[in-house]
């Protein structure tokens, strides 16, 4: 009897601890409160625009938001900080900052308190080097940086700008590929240490002469940095191309205005698909990439340059001429294996190419700072709808001083599909070189900036700037 | 035949009796009947009444005649007399004297055979002293002396054990250290040169000190069993005139043991036996203070300061012995023991275990050797359990323990780092403010006082007082486990079998190696609590009356909570189990709170520390939410915290099948103990239970405690009723928890023995190699923020535990803040609540959020120079968020996730002299703080009582909790609060001394608490036989 009284005691035990571990496996740990939302908006923007002598660097600085955003610039020089200046930033407006540009290794950093802005540069040659480069800045550092902008061809000096605004050295592996051979990895740029608070101009012809596309790709071993190439050329101006954290599966590069040539840059950087960016699952064994570029504009899309299925070696960069005709965009879609990095350079009417390095990410909000680098000008900004519905783009110009000054425009236009459309030049040029906001109601969309200016029509400087997208938390 | 030189050989050796009365009536004529009946030709008595109350003097003066009795008119004692006798002129031309005790009868040859024995042995010369075969006066065949030698420290020693039969086994004159002094012969020459006796002695410890002394004069010390005294087993009068009041006897043993070997030690021997009586005696007191024995500890600690006090005397009386001096010490070294006189008792045990285990040899005879040698096993098992587990614990805890007894420091783990001094514990332990992290009024707990008297106790080593403390701990786990089981069953055998399991669970053996000197002390206590518990609820009154019961259980759970306060959790939950399943519920639940209200008493300044930020100290963010290891008790990793760890859990669920009625209803309420401490263990990891209730080690601890308790009911009830039942499911049940207790121990005891502790001396990746990177590159002061993934889970060393947990979705870390020497012992017991911690919450959440990039800024006010987390212990989402911090640059650190402040303020600081920086400090909100460059500053240093130093002007600032009694030496600015949590002064020429104004109600508070231990001890003490 005794033993029994136990014996239940036993499988009751024995129950509890069944029930009690199933029950506790089915409900779980429990989840943790989400992240509560942050009372202080702070950010930063890195410039690496690089410069030479006589330059005239200029970092516009765009708040779509409503209320005032402070923002402190730092100036970057291959010495150290140059200058730091305070400039606050007015609530739908923006300011035009001149920073340093005298040296090739001239960057900007800015942070901003209060708000969020976005940041463009635009620097202008002087002297034997007359250009325009301009693009926006990037939002963070990064360990890894890819740009396919650059180019050594004959009478081409290309530069890569490095800038490490931070505390703590930042080491540095450069390697270049171009096409037909091996990729340079020269011991000069290889564990090379780039001080705090400065910036580095690498003379890329030094050791890659030659090449008509030249990709680079910055492995940053410790710290952080932020990078772009600078192309100078006698006969065709200034190129900037911000660099690019990370291989992108597709790229929209837009471009207008030029001459109607233009040729594309495509660099597989790495030897194994799935190495940051978009992930495209290669097969295995697959080695470069193989990919399609589809032109679109507001005729129907056809392949870009003849572009359809395109294989290239890895850790190779090739470029590939494009024709293109008023407001277009190059839609460069990696179809098999690894992630690639792009840019479209555009021949200008005058002595001065454009180039981008385009935009992976579509997005509903953008902002396009300026391209222009004074009067006479034809500014314009381009807008992609990769989508297949139609975009309602409502766009609207961030004016010096802010929206409560009155000057503010507004217009709307509608992009179909798959096309591209231009914001009416009458708008842009009553808006004068301000900042412009688009907004669109339907599908995301893809923002450029591409202007010339000065020279007798303004057509002599060419300036081609992706925008800035503006993140959901921050959409006006 | 050589002579001895004491007397001629040509006559009869003059013999001087000095019999020495006090208050001896009752017993004085038969010792004076002896001393007549004696043969010897040659000898004349001499009494002194040692001013007797009683008719002492009127016995001796008719037996002796008045001429021959001194009379003292006050008490002077047996030295005195000694040398009252020794001025008379018959005494100064007696070749011997023999001192008697009123209370010896010598048998009538006595003196005739002590003369022979000190005169007439062949080859013997130079005879000093000759003492009696000392025999029990009503049971003569009891010995009660044959001669001591002492250990090297002074102690006598007695080769006799209590009772010991006179079988004639002593029967043989023996050359010794010292005699009784019942009767006790000694040559005139032997006197005259060694000198009287030291009337400072008690008397019980005179005649060790005066052979002693005739030895190093370069006489023989004999004790000759022909001649035969009689005397008291106790005597009355032995030992207690001169006893200061209050005193016991390890007083007057360690006294004169001290004195005597002061003046008798040569000063080489002196070299090595001071400083180890030192050490030994250290020990001593730790282990008479731990014991609650504090009459015994301060009759040491007395005995040690009246040698001091009597220094000069002791010198005196030094310099004389050593002039007389002929032998070296090396040659006394024969005639005394080893520092290990405790050993022969050992030995005394081992061989009555190898007595039985040669009975069962003779019984055995014939059988096969495994039978013989299972027989022998069980029999010594069975027999003697507790001297086979200590055997065994000993052994194999020396063995796992071996790599921690190095010179430096340990390391590892959670393990806190010790200060350098032990009065650093008392520092923090008196201050009115907080040294440590971000300040503030949280008072230390009162388990740093207790660690500041181990580390004094350790030679005022900390280093040493850390290894002991975790070295002990788990010893202690086990002999209080072994207490409370023995307690509840009142079978040794189970509860050694429940002690081994308890130290060899997956619990103890995980916080041994992560260094978890908080747990490992509460699982040393709990058991004794699981087993008060038990007794307050019980049909029964607790044995030793309610209000010893109450004491008792509060100062252990004061330790306990001083400790680990959400150990008060555990306590909570065991009284409720008895609540619901105990007898008594109405005495038991008051016994229980008014334990509760005496614990409270005893940490009254630490009690609002508990209760800061709603309970804040009483949780905590280790533990583990994977069932399997819930159930292995494992909440991490380690040696045995494998599935062999399973072996308890498994070994109590069969114990309570198998429990018998007399522990059926004990082992439900342990079950369920059990099973509710899994289960609030869980729900608390897994974030479900409230802050102040989450604490998954302390319900961890309660299901070890009373699982181990299950296995004792379990096993007794196995061994007292297996063997009278027929064979069935029981002793099926039986096998396998043999097997599971059998096995799990074995193999938990290889684990342990070739496992490698997360705690230990420097090196072997203890600390994470990448930590270097964070020590190397900062000079000073400054803190570091750790962060790891989820809720629950310690950091990589030195980082310890967490101290809460920021909440923000897949971001979510829990997070602690710690100087950059890594946790400290300092914060045992006290957790991170106020202002300062509420603020860097807030801080932390700021960059978690994602919306700024300058999280660097945020975190400066705090001092943190490094964020640090582990390699795989960072969620993606936090790491991305603080990789975008324009502020924290990530550092190379292989093994670490390391960002390093790029805008760090030092934690005190004289900072830049302009109003934007002035205004930085005063800023309150975030948003002004992330945009703030304050810069470094020139570092202040933390000193007793505040921060001096340095350089240049400007505000002042220190990271710790403002609060109004924060004051600038010389400077009548009043402070205000920086960042809305800190303390800041206005613009200020360096140096600086920044201080506290309100130390005095914090140091009387520490007295108070002082004092109210003090009662609680002695309450609570255990008593001494005076």
């Amino acid at each position: 009897m005794r033993a029994r009284g136990q014996g239940f005691l036993t499988l009751l035990l024995a129950g509890i601890l069944a029930v009690g571990g199933v029950a506790f496996d089915r409900l779980g740990p429990k989840e943790p409160a989400p992240a509560p939302e942050g009372s202080v908006e702070t950010g930063a923007w890195l410039c690496p625009h690089g410069g030479g002598k006589g330059y005239e660097g200029t970092v516009f600085l765009a708040n779509p938001g409503e209320t005032e955003v402070s923002t402190r610039v730092t100036g970057l020089t291959a010495e150290g900080v140059s200058e730091t200046s305070e400039v606050d930033v007015p609530p739908g407006g923006q300011v035009e900052v001149s920073v340093p540009a005298r040296d090739r290794a001239a960057s900007t950093f800015v942070e901003t308190f209060g708000g969020w802005v976005a940041a463009g540069w635009l620097v202008r040659g002087a002297g034997g080097e007359p250009g325009l480069g301009a693009e926006p800045c990037t939002p963070q550092a990064s360990r890894s940086w890819f740009s396919a902008g650059a180019t050594t061809g004959e009478g081409e000096t290309s530069f890569l700008v490095v800038m490490n605004p931070f505390s703590t050295d930042a080491v540095l592996d450069v390697a270049m590929f171009a096409t037909d051979r091996a990729p340079v990895r020269d011991s000069d740029l290889t564990d090379l240490t780039l001080s705090p608070r400065r910036s580095v101009a690498i003379r890329l012809n030094d050791y890659a002469q030659g090449e008509e596309a030249l990709g680079v790709s910055i492995a940053v071993a410790s710290g952080r940095a932020a990078a772009s190439t600078l192309v100078v050329s006698r006969d065709r101006g200034i190129e900037s191309v911000v660099a690019t954290p990370a291989p992108a599966a597709r790229i929209d590069l837009l471009t207008s205005t030029g001459a109607g040539q233009s040729s594309l840059s495509v660099m597989v950087p790495t030897r194994v698909a799935d190495q940051g960016g978009d992930a495209v699952r290669a097969p295995v064994g697959q080695l470069g990439s193989t990919f399609a570029a589809t032109l679109r504009s507001a005729d129907p899309p056809q392949p870009a340059g003849g572009l359809s299925d395109q294989a290239q070696e890895p850790e190779s960069a090739a470029v590939y001429p494009v024709a293109t005709a008023g407001a277009s965009a190059v839609d460069l879609v990696v179809r098999d294996g690894a992630p690639v990095v792009a840019a479209l350079r555009t021949v200008g009417v005058g002595k001065d190419d454009g180039s981008t390095g385009g935009s992976a990410t579509p997005a509903s909000s953008w902002i396009v700072t300026p391209t222009v680098a004074g009067d006479p000008s034809r500014p314009g900004v381009l807008v992609l709808n990769p989508g297949s519905g139609d975009a309602s783009v409502t766009v609207v110009s961030l004016p010096t001083g802010g929206a409560a000054e009155g000057t503010a425009a507004e217009t709307t236009i509608t992009v179909p599909g798959g096309s591209v459309g231009a914001v009416p030049g009458r708008f842009l040029a009553a808006a004068g070189a301000t900042s412009m906001l688009l907004r669109s109601d339907g599908s995301p969309i893809v923002a450029l900036g591409a202007s010339t200016s000065l020279g007798n029509e303004g057509l002599s400087l060419f300036g081609l700037a992706a925008g800035v997208p503006i993140p959901e938390s921050q959409a006006p | 035949m050589t002579r001895s030189s004491a007397a001629p050989p040509e006559r009869t050796p003059t013999v001087l009796v000095v019999l020495v009365a006090r208050d001896a009536s009752d017993w004085l004529r038969g010792t004076l009947a002896a001393l007549a009946a004696q043969t010897y030709p040659r000898m004349a008595v001499l009494g002194v009444d040692d001013a007797s109350i009683d008719d002492s003097k009127q016995i001796l003066q008719q037996a002796l005649g008045e001429r021959r009795v001194i009379t003292f008119p006050s008490r002077h004692g047996r030295a005195a007399a000694f040398r009252a006798a020794v001025d008379q002129p018959a005494a100064s031309e007696a070749d011997f004297i023999l001192l008697l005790q009123d209370d010896a009868a010598l048998d009538p040859d006595a003196v005739q055979r002590l003369v022979e024995a000190a005169v007439a042995l062949p080859g013997v010369d130079r005879v000093g002293v000759v003492g009696c075969k000392v025999v029990d006066r009503d049971q003569p065949r009891a010995l009660l002396d044959v001669g001591r030698s002492a250990d090297v420290f002074g102690h006598g020693y007695s080769p006799l054990q209590p009772g010991e039969i006179d079988q004639g086994q002593f029967d043989r004159v023996l050359e010794v250290l010292s005699v009784s002094t019942a009767a006790l012969l000694i040559a005139r020459e032997a006197w005259k040169r060694a000198g009287l006796i030291d009337e400072r002695l008690d008397e019980a410890h005179q005649g060790l000190d005066l052979c002693w002394r005739v030895r190093l004069a370069g006489f023989r010390v004999l004790m000759t069993p022909l001649a035969r005294v009689r005397h008291p087993a106790e005597s009355a009068s032995a030992g207690s005139a001169a006893r200061p009041r209050g005193h016991g006897r390890r007083y007057e043993e360690d006294r004169a043991a001290i004195a005597t070997t002061s003046k008798n030690y040569g000063i080489l021997s002196l070299l090595w036996v001071v400083p180890l009586s030192l050490l030994l005696g250290a020990v001593r007191l730790l282990f008479l203070a731990l014991a609650r024995r504090f009459e015994e500890a301060y009759d040491l600690l007395a005995a040690w300061g009246w040698n001091v006090s009597h220094l000069g005397g002791t010198w005196a009386r030094r310099r004389r012995i050593q002039r007389e001096r002929r032998v070296k010490d090396r040659q006394l070294r024969r005639f005394m023991e080893s520092a290990t006189l405790r050993l022969p008792r050992w030995f005394q045990s081992a061989e009555r275990i190898l007595d039985e285990q040669r009975a069962i040899d003779e019984r055995d005879e014939g059988a096969s050797t495994s039978r013989r040698l299972r027989d022998r096993t069980a029999s010594l098992v069975g027999t003697h359990p507790v001297v086979v587990g200590s055997f065994l614990a000993i052994v194999i805890g020396a063995v796992v323990v071996r790599g921690l007894f190095g010179p430096e420091p340990l390391v590892g783990g959670v393990l806190p780092a010790f200060p350098s001094r032990p009065d650093g514990f008392w520092s923090e332990l008196v201050s009115a403010y907080r040294t440590t992290l971000l300040g503030g009024s949280l008072s230390a707990s009162p388990a740093l006082g207790a660690l500041g008297g181990l580390s004094w106790l350790m030679l005022g080593s900390t280093r040493i007082a850390q290894k002991a403390l975790l070295v002990g701990a788990p010893a202690l786990a086990a002999i209080l486990a072994y207490r409370a089981a023995a307690r509840l069953t009142g079978r040794p055998g189970a509860s050694v079998l429940a002690a081994a399991a308890y130290v060899a669970s997956g619990l103890t053996l995980w916080s041994f190696s992560d260094g978890r000197l908080d747990l490992l002390v509460a699982l040393a206590v709990l058991p004794a609590i699981f087993e008060r518990t038990e007794a307050a609820f019980a049909a029964e009154e607790p044995s030793d009356g309610r209000w010893r019961f109450v004491a008792g259980v509060g100062v252990t759970v004061a330790v306990l909570v001083a400790f680990l306060p959400g150990a008060v959790l555990a306590v909570a939950l065991l009284i409720v189990v008895q609540l619901v399943g105990g007898s008594a519920r109405g005495r038991g639940l008051a016994l229980m709170a008014s334990s509760l209200a005496v614990a409270a008493i005893l940490l009254f300044p630490f009690v609002p520390t508990m209760v800061a930020g709603g309970g804040a100290a009483l949780s905590s963010h280790v533990g583990t939410t994977d069932l399997s290891s819930l159930v292995r008790l494992a909440p991490g990793g380690g040696p045995g915290t494998w599935v062999v760890a399973l072996f308890l859990p498994v070994a109590a669920f069969l114990s309570f099948a198998l429990v018998g009625a007399e522990h059926r209803a004990k082992a439900v309420r342990a079950a369920a103990a059990a099973v509710a401490g899994l289960a609030m263990s869980w729900l608390a990891a897994a974030g479900w239970l409230p802050e102040p209730l989450s604490n998954p080690l302390a319900f961890l601890a309660v299901a070890a405690t009373a699982e181990v308790m299950l296995v004792a009911y379990g096993v007794s009830s196995v061994v007292t009723g297996l063997g009278r039942e027929a064979f069935g499911l029981r002793q099926v049940l039986t096998g396998m928890l043999a097997v599971a207790l059998g096995g799990g121990l074995v193999l938990q005891t290889v684990a342990a023995l070739v496992g490698g502790w997360a705690v230990g001396e420097p090196g072997s990746d203890r600390v994470p190699p990448a930590w270097s990177v964070v020590e190397s590159r900062a000079r000073g002061d400054f803190r570091v923020l750790w962060m790891g993934a989820g809720r629950n889970g310690s950091f990589p060393a030195p980082g310890g535990d967490p101290q809460d947990v920021a909440q923000a979705g897949p971001a979510t870390v829990r997070y602690g803040l710690t100087d950059r020497g890594g946790v400290s012992a300092l914060d045992i017991g006290r957790s991170s609540a106020g202002p300062g911690p509420d603020r860097l919450a807030e801080s932390l959440e700021e960059i978690l959020s994602g919306t700024t990039k300058h999280g660097g800024a945020l975190l400066a006010p705090f001092g943190v120079r490094f964020v640090v987390a582990g390699d795989d212990d960072l969620p993606a989402a936090t790491r991305a968020v603080f990789d975008a911090q324009v502020d924290l640059d990530p550092m190379p650190a292989a093994g670490l996730v390391v960002y390093r402040n790029a805008v760090a303020m030092a934690p005190a600081a004289v900072l830049r002299d302009d109003p934007a920086t002035l205004d930085a400090v005063r800023a309150s909100d975030v948003a002004d703080i992330a945009r703030a460059t304050v810069g470094r500053g020139a570092a202040l240093t933390q000193v007793e009582g505040g921060w001096s130093g340095g350089k240049g002007s400007g505000p002042v600032f220190v990271s710790t909790e403002f609060q109004g009694s924060w004051q600038l030496e010389g400077s009548s600015d009043p402070s205000f609060t920086a960042f809305a949590w800190a303390t800041g002064f206005p613009t200020q020429q360096a140096p600086v001394a920044v201080r506290y104004g309100a130390q005095l109600p914090a140091t009387i508070q520490a007295w108070v608490l002082g004092a109210l231990w003090a009662i609680a001890l002695w309450v609570t003490r255990k008593p001494v036989a005076r």
